[in-house]
């Protein structure tokens, strides 16, 4: 068989039967497993091991740069820790070849995609210039949506340029670390919270600490002022010591609740955390009517919260009406036992028997501490709620047992069980539920922390409100939310939240030791950057290639040649 | 079959054992920490709502005016609960899983304490209301001997939770299973103890549950879902299987030995009566 006589290639015809037979054969045959999660789990880890990926670098053609700009990177006085970090970002881009792709990433709580991957290395500079610190603090966790692509098989090289990292650990695979900046010297607030003393008739309790990233000792005062009038609550004279401090706690006589301050009078590397904005919350009791005939262990759990001040039982004006067998005309009614006819049930049928209870919506406030799984729905009956009702518990047969249902501006939560039968009154969720409905239906579900931390998310109270909240930034801005969380809370300051007849207050303040001590607790890592041009382009290999098989070539011919 | 006179005498065979070993009936060998009425003193409590005012101690009443009630240890008998693994995993080790499930109800019920089992898959389905007696003991053999796999999957969790649902009462809990769970026996078994259950598990499986014999490239079929998977199958494959199951064997040891949750792992090829009699010896159901 030559090339002068073709006509045998036609022999390769045979090998067709020969791959069908082949084929034919190792059909794998089909075995049933006990355990294929595990099987899995092999195969998956397998996958994540695969040589191809360990040979990335050789082939490395992207480079994903991620921009640490949290708020810690804002310390420091003429050339601060970001401006170093872009610097650096800079003189990676410029030492990319030609052909290398990019993408410059911002990263403070979430990542932010500055470029798409591109080989414009002009593209690249821009963005990394634009680059502006964040308030926000660093938040390692959101590395993990970039683990997809570091780990999915593409050929990315992730550089994450930053102060510092508090544990390698925190890094997912792959991440290669920068650090920039030095260790400055910082004070700040770490947490502080202020509320009202029921013990006193007009006074404040207030708690704070410290955190300091300076090597000595440092004396100073902190100042407790008054939003808006500016007057001074109290002055503390405080010396911070290195590290994290011990927590200082104090009253302040003859203070209101409301907005207040609190600032630390020193200048130090970042002056963003020498400040919190706190607010004492003050709330009252929710006002409760028992519309029960026979009502004594409504007295005794309402009377119970009192004593909390939670709850206070009225007579007149109620914010929630207790009721059970019947239908109250109040704007929001909790309701044992549904009975004859009302707008909030429908087809009411007998009693169900062996009530097995479901929880569908465990998140919701009216269930957040009541334990369904041991309460007995005895007496229960067969219903159907209105259209728009949420079913918070049903049994396993489909019946509502607890649900909130609307209409018409009221609001009714109907727990479907004869308490009595159910040995309900006797039950310690008894209280808890009453209190729970109560809370939620006066929008007090969620009641608001005096400060919270930069970055974070705040549930808006009223989890059964239909009004949307107007939120009121510490910069001006007006935000309406009909969600139920807002956030997350990027600014400084007091936010101010209204709804009609309602209006809460709260602050927001940076409260983050890692980032007011400045890498100063934080280990150097040890993942130091490999060199980003380690892997060679497929055209300088195939070059080698060439010249090899010239070379190669002219020793045979120089053989042959010579004999 | 698990109805016939051979069985039946094998059954009662361990019965007698059980009386031997145990020392007569077992009932009210298991003594109750709970308190309320009774006969045997237990503490004094503040009187709440509820309380019967027949407890207060009206001399405490007198002297301090305080209401404060007695306490007394409840006596009472064990229920004893059979989960039995009705899944479609235990197709292998069905007849084993249910020789042992009779043996333990056979003997719990002419020990006349109150049995109830139920079938646990992807949901809870009851095998024995709860029943007393040696009468009961035959139609729970024959319920046993008709009793197929069933399900598309195990949800030990979901089927732990319908049963606390159903079955408030505590009581011995005795799971059968392979305990191979797609989604953990964790949250089960913390869920059966945290609500005071005494749990005991008998984890049984088969050769080919912890050996693997496969070689090549082979179509993986989950006997449960009939999820197919194709693979190929080195030895090193094999010895990774292998070192999974005995990691996961162990992971189950673990669990139940941080709970105080009795174990016995066992495979199929160990007689039933020889488990059963290990059980016994080592002085019945007890971590």
């Amino acid at each position: 068989m030559t090339f002068l006589a073709p006509f045998y290639f036609w022999t390769f015809l045979a090998l067709i039967p020969l791959l069908g037979v082949y084929f034919l054969k190792v059909r794998p045959r089909r075995v049933t497993t006990t355990a294929l999660f595990l099987w899995m789990r092999i195969y998956e880890e397998k996958r994540r091991t695969a040589i191809f990926r360990r040979l990335r670098d050789l082939f490395s053609l992207s480079l994903l740069l991620i921009v640490d700009h949290s708020v810690s990177m804002s310390a420091g006085g003429r050339e601060s820790s970001l401006d170093q970090a872009k610097a650096k970002a800079e003189d990676l881009i410029r030492g990319l070849r030609g052909n290398q792709r990019a993408a410059v990433i911002t990263l403070a709580s979430d990542l932010g995609f500055q470029t798409h991957l591109t080989d414009n290395p002009r593209a690249l500079l821009d963005a990394i210039d634009r680059i502006s610190p964040s308030t926000l603090p660093l938040r390692l966790e959101a590395l993990k949506g970039l683990e997809k692509p570091i780990g999915g098989g593409s050929i990315h090289r992730v550089v994450f340029v930053t102060d510092g990292v508090t544990r390698d650990e925190d890094l997912p695979t792959g991440v290669e670390v920068i650090r920039v900046g030095e260790t400055r010297g910082n004070v700040g607030i770490v947490a502080a919270d202020m509320l009202l003393l029921p013990s006193l008739e007009q006074g404040l309790g207030l708690y704070f600490q410290l955190a300091s990233s300076f090597e000595e000792s440092r004396s100073f005062d902190v100042i407790v002022r008054r939003s808006g009038d500016g007057v001074i609550g109290k002055l503390i004279e405080v010396t911070a010591d290195p590290g994290l401090n011990e927590p200082e706690i104090y009253t302040l006589v003859d203070a209101e609740a409301g907005a207040w301050e609190l600032e630390l009078d020193l200048k130090d590397a970042l002056s963003a955390d020498n400040r919190a904005w706190l607010v004492a919350q003050q709330q009252a009791p929710v006002k409760v009517r028992i519309a029960v005939e026979e009502g004594y262990f409504f007295e005794k759990a309402v009377l119970a919260l009192e004593e909390q001040n939670r709850l206070m039982m009225v007579e007149e004006a109620p914010d929630v009406v207790l009721a059970m067998a019947s239908t109250p005309d109040a704007p929001s009614s909790l309701i044992f036992q549904p009975d004859g006819t009302a707008q909030w049930w429908q087809g009411l049928g007998d009693d169900i028997e062996e009530v097995v209870a479901k929880v569908l919506v465990g998140d919701h406030p009216v269930l957040r501490s009541v334990d369904v799984s041991s309460m007995r729905f005895v007496g229960a009956r067969d219903l159907q709620t209105p259209d728009d009702a949420l079913v918070l518990v049903e049994s396993d047969l489909g019946v509502p047992l607890i649900y909130v249902a609307r209409e018409e501006g009221r609001v009714a939560v109907v727990v479907n069980m004869d308490p009595m039968a159910s040995n309900f009154y006797f039950s310690a969720w008894f209280p808890v539920l009453i209190q729970g409905v109560a809370m939620t239906l006066s929008a007090r579900d969620s009641p608001l922390a005096s400060s919270y931390v930069v970055g974070k998310s705040v549930a808006l109270p009223g989890y059964e409100a239909v009004s949307p909240v107007d939120v009121f930034l510490p910069g001006g801005r007006h935000v309406e939310e009909s969600g139920r969380v807002f956030g997350p809370l990027t600014e400084f300051g007091f936010y101010r939240m209204t709804r009609p007849k309602q209006e809460w207050e709260f602050g927001v303040s940076m409260f983050q030791r890692e980032e007011t001590l400045l890498g100063a607790e934080r280990e150097v890592s040890s993942k130091e950057v490999r060199n980003l041009a380690s892997g060679s382009p497929l055209a300088w290999w195939l070059t080698v290639f060439a010249m090899l098989v010239l070379v190669a070539e002219s020793v045979l011919y120089h053989r042959r040649k010579v004999g | 079959m698990l109805t016939d006179p051979a069985f039946i005498r094998k059954l009662e065979s361990l019965y007698r054992l059980a009386r031997k070993v145990l020392g007569g009936s077992m009932q009210a060998d298991r003594k109750s920490t709970k308190k309320g009425a009774g006969i045997t003193f237990a503490d004094y409590a503040e009187y709440s709502v509820g309380d019967d005012f027949r407890s207060i101690d009206w001399r405490i009443y007198a002297r301090f005016e305080e209401l404060i009630v007695k306490l007394f240890e409840i006596d009472e008998d064990t229920t004893i609960y059979i989960l039995l693994d009705q899944s479609h995993s235990m197709r292998h080790k069905w007849l084993h899983a249910r020789q042992m499930a009779a043996a333990l109800g056979y003997i719990s019920l002419h020990c006349l304490d109150q049995v109830c089992a139920y079938g646990a898959a992807d949901k809870l389905r009851p095998l024995l209301a709860t029943a007393r007696g040696r009468g009961k003991a035959l139609p729970f053999l024959q319920t046993l001997e008709q009793a197929d796999t069933f399900g598309e999957g195990t949800d030990f969790t979901a089927c732990c939770l319908e049963f606390q649902a159903r079955r408030r009462r505590r009581g011995l809990v005795i799971v059968i299973s392979d305990f191979l769970f797609p989604g953990g026996f964790e949250e089960g078994l913390r869920y059966l103890h945290w609500h005071k259950h005494d749990v005991f598990c008998l984890q049984t499986q088969d050769a080919t549950d912890r050996v693997c014999d496969l070689k090549g490239d082979i179509e993986l079929e989950c006997i449960e879902a009939g999820r197919r998977e194709r693979v190929t199958v080195t030895p090193k494959e094999v010895r990774l299987y292998e070192e999974a199951v005995t990691q996961w064997n162990a992971s189950l040891k673990d669990a139940c030995r941080r709970r105080g949750i009795g174990l016995i792992s066992t495979t199929t090829e160990v007689e039933f009566e020889d488990i059963i009699q290990s059980i016994l010896r080592r002085g019945g159901l007890v971590a």
